[in-house]
């Protein structure tokens, strides 16, 4: 084993459309890891959000560029660089510093994958030429300069096919060629456009089957398949905008073992240590097969198999990256001896459902295609296909939960027909109005790519849901719709009551939720992950957690405005929980979340917050301590209709909308209250000029430069406000400057983001403060000590409009998808 | 689908519905943890006497496929699945699963809370005797505890026939203890021209078609019940041509050359425990599926050498001898279904024979 010391890894950044909170919960875990090994952690990312960052024993707030990691090498000389944590980017960076010289230089070791493969996976040429010299199946791809030859090559490969640029002049020329009669034009065009003449003529793999496969190497050789997933949308739908799930549902063992076969002789010529995540095409005509992509780092599905297998993958590549080998590492008393070489098998279905951003940026197109549309991510878990789909749809709180079944109604069969043919966000919903109306599994089939055994799943959801609303108040109806992932919500909806009578029924009924453990031998070894989901079968595996303990309902997947603000705030809250003595359980459906941590909570529950699920849990539990998001506002209020026999608290994740339409300048005076005095944490000031962001405050500057006698007067008006405040909490109290006048405007809870931003900027753990005011066991002052920072902080939110191609799109505190931060030197 | 029971010896019931047969039978149930490939392991003849739990929830998807059967008249005595899949394919002659336990009468049940089964398995420590019924009544246990299952799954399975699977190359004689189509499959891709024999064959019998080598297949029960005739069949053969024994086949090899076999507490059914290749020093996953075991501490090092250990529960998972080309694998390195990692031993096997060929 290598004598590691130090390691920098470099961070994501902020979240955007490519990745959400599974980077940050990996580099927490792994840095978990090597606490305990003595390894020191220092990480650079720039992300406010970032949980980690407090974590490492040297959190490096700069921005993600190579001169600020040369900076941090120069200081903390460490002995390796962990590029697989911080998505493509942090190839990228790698491969920079590694043209500077100074990983060589440094004698730098690179953890993960070495110097070739980080070339390799950052240039698609040499990578496809390295799986061209390992015969590895890629798409046929040739280069032509002509049409005839373009032609000959086309009738060759078959319609459709792609064409191509080679080194186009301007931007990139693609286009998608049906049949010989579009053929001319296309070539035409490219060959204008490429500076070499010539062009690509290109196998199109769209409508084949994606399969993704999850692979585990250590720096031995030993290699294991911990998750095949299968999405359900076909190539050509961005594989984070389908549903997938784990495991594969439609494959044949041969296809599943050359699949794997593949997988495993890429990973080894990559000679990647660690996880790699690799795409496939399948053609389930020739069953022929296509390598399309090779992501050796850590991604949403990294996280999503772990989450749905229970097998700890961050805990155990950290173990691989520190030079162990798989058959020493140890997981502890909660698993068999050598688990971590027991490939995953599973005893339940998970299912991931994309979050969109829609509700916020109504402009953008919902229309599905090669590039990402999804926010976000939630996932479902079930003994069927059918519930694991059921309950991840009803994960997405934050969308309407009548599944637009309504909506889809009022389509007329032309716009039906264009829907199905052009696929847009949601479209399950089309696809089970298009069963409704006659529509056979075939028919879909041919013109979705979609395997029929979905089609199957999906008819019989849809013979569900009509057999459900076609027998109201029938108990065996519950049962049954219960057994399949339905919440009592969409129940109460199909048969026209309130969601409380249904859970009245059920009570009446003893119809009482039972709960699984995700467990990665699929019960052959008596292990516990502490993951759990719903069933209603006949076994119960759950026990009451040990007391005292507190029930935390997570934010659930990311959604646009708070970002993943949400998962940190109640990861430092489940921190700060622990800290206390309570045993934490958590109830959480996004895969990525870092609440999902081992670390943060002994109980995970993944299911939809539901009444019905909370009321159940709480049953269970007998937590002294729930809390539960603002924004779960018909939650909250159902709940209200309950006794609930624990202290109920809110943790304010909804956005306070600040003023719009001046173009004054703002200052928002920072306070912790708890409930009779009033600490000051300073102030914060938009960083432009209102005018600048169309007079939304997205990004803020810390402190405020404000004069000394200004402040004092305005100060004393403002926590005079927040003694007002009914209950303790962290507030700001708002001033708009008018020529030299301070009005003030209004006084509100501190937004997440800015909770976050202001923990780091100040070195006070926020959170952790507020959970103390309402566990009211501790004094908030000892962790109000702090030693102000010299120097400004800035923080400025990050929109999706680029990557969702909205023009012209008006940034807005309830558009944000991420955030980043700087220390400005004096 | 009418309600069905999965009824245990120590009068536990199980309630599902049932698909398939509606016939009644009695077996050991045991579970297999796979992921993939339900068809090959219903058809697998090691499941000759069991009721077979799949802890995969979803059963079916596929239907049946003409082309991965790896016995044609499965003898398996039940399925027990959580949720029976409705295979739904473009093609018109396509099979289900629950059309194709009809015909092969064969019951099934859906429905049934399988993790449960299997968490009373495991806690159980020892085959448990079960049944499949339409009603768990007194009359259901009775005929359950009533009911003795062979201890002769071989003659059962095995072929009463030779027959021939014609090719080009070395010739092999497969001899067939529950023979599994993956091991004709894997010995057809290297061209062999095999005769398939009764268990019953004798060392005469087969020497006389001057094989080049001799596979023993896997097969079902306790190696121990195998007439003793085939233990002398081994001895001889072993000495004269190159050997390759899997599952059943490598328990009688191993006794045959001394070693004892054991019962395991709870059977193993899957494909994700690592192995470990003691010459490689290298870690592969394969197919298995085992009742009994080589006993570690009976294995005579003089005679032969432990080549294969699952790193799980320690058991032997192959053999080689020291003095003759025979060597042995608990696992199936034929997949069908699983990985193909182990199936270098087929390569092994040929050059093997090879090297002898040119040493004549």
């Amino acid at each position: 084993m290598t004598n590691l010391k130090s390691v920098l890894i470099i961070g994501a950044g902020a979240n955007d459309v490519q990745h959400g909170d599974e980077l940050d919960s990996t580099i927490y875990q792994v840095t978990r890891v090597f606490k305990k090994m003595k390894i020191k952690t220092i990480l650079a990312d720039d992300n406010p959000f970032s949980v980690s960052l407090e974590k490492v024993d040297e959190g490096c707030i700069v921005p993600l560029e190579v001169d600020s990691l040369v900076d941090i090498i120069d200081k903390f000389h460490p002995d390796a660089i962990l590029p697989t944590l911080g998505n493509r980017r942090a190839f990228e960076l790698t491969q920079e510093l590694l043209e500077k010289g100074i990983i060589r230089k440094e004698n730098i070791q690179l953890l993960g994958v070495p110097e070739a493969t980080i070339r390799q996976v950052n240039n698609a040429v040499l990578l496809e030429r390295t799986l061209r010299q390992m015969d590895a199946p890629t798409k046929k791809i040739v280069t032509v300069n002509n049409y005839q030859d373009a032609l000959d090559e086309a009738n060759k490969l078959g319609y459709p096919v792609i064409i191509r640029s080679v080194l186009p002049k301007s931007s990139s020329t693609r286009k998608i060629v049906h049949d010989r009669s579009e053929l001319a034009d296309a070539v035409k065009q490219c060959l204008d456009q490429s500076r070499a003449e010539q062009v690509f003529v290109q196998q199109s793999l769209a409508g084949y089957k994606e399969i993704e496969v999850i692979v585990q190497r250590d720096s031995s050789g030993t290699m294991m398949m911990l998750s095949m997933i299968e999405d359900m949308d076909p190539i050509g739908i961005h594989a984070g905008d389908s549903i997938a799930f784990n495991p594969v549902q439609t494959l044949l063992d041969r296809q599943i073992q050359d699949i794997r076969d593949t997988a495993f002789a890429i990973t080894r010529k990559l000679r990647i240590v660690g996880t790699n995540h690799i795409q496939f095409a399948l053609d389930t005509n020739s069953d022929r097969f296509y390598v399309i992509k090779n992501s050796p780092y850590f991604d949403r599905m990294t996280a999503f198999a772990e989450q749905s297998t229970g097998y700890p993958i961050a805990q155990v590549t950290a173990q691989l990256y520190a030079g162990k080998h798989l058959r020493d590492i140890d997981l502890g008393d909660k698993y068999v001896h050598h688990a971590a070489l027991i490939e995953p098998t599973m005893d339940h279905i998970a299912a991931r459902v994309p979050v969109w951003g829609f509700s916020e940026l109504p402009k953008a197109s919902k229309l599905l295609g090669t590039e990402k549309r999804s926010v976000g991510t939630v996932f479902g878990i079930g003994r069927s296909t059918i519930e694991a789909l059921f309950k991840a749809i009803e994960s997405r709180y934050h969308e309407p939960t009548d599944f637009h079944l309504a909506a889809q109604k009022q389509l007329t069969d032309d716009q039906l027909v264009a829907k199905i043919v052009h696929p847009e966000a949601g479209r399950l919903f089309v696809l089970i109005e298009a069963m409704q109306r006659g529509y056979s599994i075939n028919e879909l089939s041919e013109m979705t790519k979609i395997a029929p055994f979905y089609f199957a799943q999906i008819n019989k959801m849809r013979l569900l849901i009509r057999e459900i609303a076609d027998h109201p108040n029938k108990e065996p109806i519950l049962q049954k719709a219960k057994s399949y992932g339905l919440s009592n919500r969409l129940i109460a909806k199909l048969w026209k009551v309130s969601p409380a009578q249904v859970y009245q029924m059920s009570r009446d009924h003893q119809l009482t939720t039972k709960y699984k453990e995700v467990e990665p031998s699929a019960g052959e070894f008596d292990q516990h992950t502490g993951i759990f989901y719903s069933a209603y079968e006949e076994e119960n595996e759950i026990k009451k957690t040990a007391q005292p303990s507190a029930l935390v309902i997570g934010t659930g997947g990311l959604r646009l405005g708070l970002s993943n603000a949400g998962d940190y705030f109640i990861a430092m809250l489940l921190q700060e929980l622990r800290a206390e003595g309570f045993n934490n359980i958590v109830i959480n459906s996004n895969p990525s979340s870092v609440t999902l941590s081992s670390a943060l909570a002994q109980k995970r529950y993944v299911e939809p917050a539901a009444v019905e699920n909370i009321l159940q849990i709480l049953q269970i539990e007998q937590p002294q301590y729930l809390f539960i998001p603002a924004s779960y506002n018909h939650l909250l209020s159902e709940l209200a209709n309950y006794e609930l026999n624990t202290k109920l608290v809110i943790v304010p994740d909804d956005l306070p909308m600040n003023p719009a339409g001046s173009d004054r300048q703002h200052y928002a005076f920072n306070y912790v209250y708890d409930g009779e005095y009033a600490y000051p944490l300073g102030t914060t000031t938009n960083l432009f000029s209102p005018l600048a962001l169309k007079y939304q405050s997205t990004a803020l500057c810390y402190p405020a430069d404000l004069p000394a006698n200004i402040y004092q007067r305005i100060g004393k008006q403002a926590s005079a406000a927040v003694l007002e405040m009914e209950q303790p909490g962290l507030y700001q109290v708002i001033f708009e400057q008018v020529a030299t006048d301070f009005k003030l405007l209004k006084t509100q809870s501190l937004s997440l983001p800015e909770v976050a931003f202001l923990s780091k900027a100040l070195h006070i753990n926020l959170p952790g403060i507020f959970t103390r005011l309402f566990t009211d066991n501790v004094n908030v002052n000892d962790l109000l000590g702090h030693e102000p920072l010299p120097g400004t902080v800035t923080y400025r939110a990050t929109f999706p409009f680029k990557a969702l191609r909205v023009k012209g799109g008006i940034p807005a505190r309830n558009r944000v998808i991420g955030a980043q931060m700087q220390f400005l030197e004096e | 689908m009418a309600a069905r029971y999965l009824i245990f010896e120590d009068g536990s019931v199980f309630a599902g519905e049932g698909f398939g047969s509606p016939a009644v039978t009695f077996g050991e149930v045991v579970f297999n943890t796979s992921m993939t490939g339900y068809q090959e392991i219903i058809t697998n003849q090691i499941y000759n006497n069991q009721i077979v739990v799949f802890t995969q929830p979803n059963i079916g998807s596929y239907g049946i496929q003409r082309n991965i059967y790896e016995t044609i008249v499965p003898t398996i005595k039940g399925v027990i699945v959580r949720s029976l899949s409705d295979a739904t394919t473009d093609n018109d002659r396509q099979l289900t699963l629950d059309k194709y336990l009809q015909q092969m009468n064969i019951p099934g049940i859906t429905n049934i809370d399988t993790r449960a089964v299997v968490h009373k398995l495991r806690k159980a420590g020892r085959p448990l005797k079960g049944s499949i019924v339409p009603v768990p009544d007194d009359h259901a246990f009775d005929q359950l505890h009533a009911t003795v299952l062979t201890n002769q799954q071989v003659a059962q399975v095995s072929t009463p026939k030779p027959y021939p699977n014609p090719g080009t190359g070395l010739s092999i004689v497969v001899i067939d203890f529950g023979l599994k189509h993956g091991v004709l499959r894997e010995l057809s891709r290297r061209k062999c021209n095999i005769t398939v024999l009764p268990y019953t064959a004798t060392a005469d019998e087969i020497l006389r078609l001057d094989p080049d080598g001799v596979v023993l297949s896997s097969g079902p029960g306790n190696p121990q019940n195998v007439r003793k005739s085939v233990l002398e069949m081994i001895r001889t053969v072993q000495t004269k041509i190159p050997l390759f024994a899997i599952g059943l086949g490598h328990e009688l090899f191993g006794i045959a050359n001394g070693t004892s076999v054991k019962p395991i507490p709870v059977e193993h059914h899957g494909m994700n425990h690592p192995i470990h290749e003691i010459i490689t020093d290298h870690i592969v996953y394969a197919t298995q599926g085992e009742g009994y075991i080589i006993d570690r501490n009976s294995v005579d090092r003089s005679q032969l050498f432990i080549t294969y250990v699952d790193m799980i529960d320690g058991s032997v998972q192959g053999l080689r001898h020291r003095r003759y080309p025979a060597f042995s694998v608990q696992f199936f390195p034929d997949g069908a279904p699983g990985p193909d990692e182990t199936d270098g031993l087929f390569d092994e096997f040929i050059d093997t024979m090879n090297r002898r060929e040119v040493h004549r």
